[in-house]
């Protein structure tokens, strides 16, 4: 039988329709998760979709702060819990909280802080955002609750780190990338409004998150292989947003040269950056984005990319005249090929524009918006975009996990339960605690 | 120092006259003094907020509420008493006849839970209607 090609190996090695018949790389490890909002949350998420047993612990009744911070208070999904049935959970907590199961405890109260102890040891990890010391001040920070369990491996994330002068100060994905310098190079040059832009996806968070995961996993390691310890792990989300900043910091370092917004285009490259086209792919839409004009990204830096690409838009005299990187990566020089491309590109919807830049060779890719995304069927076919049979809420959308193991894949189950939806199952089995023993927590408030 | 108990510090507001739970949503109360309304028994309080931390009240006072809580309910549960001006409406980014109703199917026309449900909708924390895998209907 003649050996398969490779795109025929990988098709059937990652075939996502075997996802659910290979083993989970984490089966068997417990970690707590006493997260809010997306940075605590998505590490807990990565290491659930690993196959490690993820207890979400919330504040019951309404459970945690980012269940109603969806986007403009719209669509959402129901119920919010068996309690509050009217309610919904907004969709901004879709996509941090994986396969995780959700259990309902006030940690202000010693009876819900002894849940929490007692569910810490017997587990590997636990990860939580509160603001730096607060689980400390309430007895089950990491020093206290390494006592009874040494092995135990706490990730900590928040804004500003556990000491320091900004250890007092709350983040947010926004205010990491506002002080970690991403935003000072985001956005327009002077001389085109100058304003700086944010990044509208919570990329720090998420950021932030996988990091926190990579770190856990480094400790296991160090803690199964090595020490048979724990550790106690901090992560600063404004240090991790300036860990971006690359070539910056360097540069300022090395020369004093503070870096300024470049837009759309590439302070390195050249031919590299977005294009605007004249016409609507939508021109019917009732979506006001939908009639704007498209945009195409267009990458043709190297010397013969970028003369075939001049060439092509019949700019001859601009190949010739910024034939060099040297000539063409200079400001005044970018302006001149901008308005070339855009000038060329103005009566033509970004598809259009695709098709000829195909044809050419050149490197392009029009800039989608999310229907476009859910219905590319790369995504599709390759698992990192599905339909979820949620056991909850039913047909949902969502991304896939977004790396791909051939012997032990990561996997979504569900998307998230209601608060408090696993309170008997968790209790009962870790804490031995009889239905009378929840009935009278819960009319007391601690679950 | 001694602590002060999440009771008398915390962004909940339970009321010491008829014992609703009102939540002082962080949006607004971040940093805030002025007068509030207990949406159970309409008593205004005088209160300050400094950095999410009750720093003073709730004292009564007299007058119109400032601000509204962001939502509110019973001990057991219940928020059918929070109509319009007993909460603030949430903050909409658009006009609420412009937003999207509520739902039961998705875009591709199986079920999804989307929208509003009652407590007879549900077994334990699930909806009825998609365990059943049956089209929603709503409870007469």
């Amino acid at each position: 039988m003649a050996t398969p090609s490779f795109e025929e190996y990988c098709r059937d090695t990652f075939d996502p329709k075997k996802i659910f018949s290979k083993p989970e790389p984490l089966k068997g490890k417990r970690f707590l998760s006493c997260t809010q909002y997306i940075l605590g949350p998505s590490c807990a998420n990565y290491l659930a979709e690993l196959g490690a047993e993820v207890i979400k612990i919330e504040l019951p009744r309404r459970g945690e702060p980012m269940r109603h911070t969806t986007p403009f208070n719209e669509p959402k999904l129901y119920p919010l819990s068996r309690w509050l049935p009217e309610m919904g959970t907004g969709l901004g907590f879709f996509g941090a909280n994986h396969n995780e199961y959700f259990l309902s405890v006030d940690f202000h109260k010693p009876e819900g802080q002894a849940i929490v102890r007692m569910l810490a040891n017997k587990s590997d990890g636990m990860v939580e955002n509160y603001r730096a010391g607060t689980f400390d001040r309430w007895g089950i920070g990491y020093r206290q609750l390494s006592q009874t369990n040494p092995r135990i491996i706490y990730q900590w994330l928040g804004g500003f780190g556990g000491w320091g002068p900004g250890r007092k100060r709350a983040s947010y994905d926004i205010l990491g990338q506002a002080q970690g310098g991403c935003f000072s190079v985001t956005g327009w040059p002077a001389d085109k409004g100058g304003l700086p832009s944010k990044q509208t996806i919570w990329i720090m968070d998420y950021w932030g998150g996988m990091m926190g995961t990579f770190q856990m996993l480094a400790c296991m390691y160090w803690r199964d292989n090595i020490s048979g310890l724990g550790n106690f792990m901090e992560y600063s989300q404004v240090q991790g947003a300036q860990r971006h900043l690359s070539d910056c910091i360097a540069l300022f370092g090395r020369h004093g040269l503070v870096p300024q917004r470049w837009g759309n285009w590439d302070t390195l490259l050249s031919v590299h950056g977005i294009v605007k086209c004249g016409k609507s792919s939508y021109p019917n839409s009732k979506n006001p984005q939908e009639l704007e004009q498209g945009y195409i990204l267009v990458s043709a830096y190297k010397d013969d990319d970028f003369a075939k690409l001049m060439k092509f838009i019949k700019k001859d005299d601009l190949a010739k005249k910024f034939a060099t990187h040297e000539e063409r990566v200079k400001a005044e020089s970018q302006y001149e090929i901008y308005a070339a491309l855009e000038d060329w590109a103005k009566d033509k919807t970004k598809e259009q524009a695709r098709e000829l830049l195909d044809k050419q060779g050149i490197n392009n890719q029009p800039v989608w918006n999310s229907k476009e995304v859910s219905n590319t069927e790369h995504f599709h076919m390759r698992g990192e975009l599905e339909w979820l049979d949620d056991p909850t809420f039913g047909d949902l959308q969502s991304q896939g996990p977004s790396f791909h193991l051939s012997e032990s894949p990561p996997r979504h189950k569900w998307a998230f339960k209601p608060v408090g939806a696993d309170n008997e199952y968790i209790l009962g089995k870790l804490c031995g605690f009889s239905k009378t023993k929840m009935a009278e927590m819960e009319a007391d408030a601690v679950i | 120092m001694a602590e002060a108990s999440y009771k008398e510090c915390s962004l909940l507001l339970e009321c010491p006259k008829c014992s609703v739970l009102n939540y002082m949503d962080p949006f607004s109360f971040w940093n805030f003094k002025g007068k509030t309304k207990c949406a159970g028994c309409d008593a205004v309080f005088a209160i300050g907020y400094s950095n999410g931390q009750r720093v003073e009240g709730p004292s009564p006072a007299q007058g119109a509420p400032d601000k509204l809580p962001g939502y509110a309910q019973t001990k057991d549960y219940k928020t059918d008493f929070t109509a319009t001006g007993k909460v603030s409406p949430p903050l909409y980014a658009r006009a609420p006849d412009q937003k999207h109703g509520p739902t039961y199917k998705s875009i591709r026309g199986k079920l999804v839970a989307a929208g509003k449900l009652t407590a007879t909708d549900l077994i334990g924390s699930r909806p009825r209607f998609i365990m059943e895998g049956k089209p929603y209907k709503p409870a007469t």
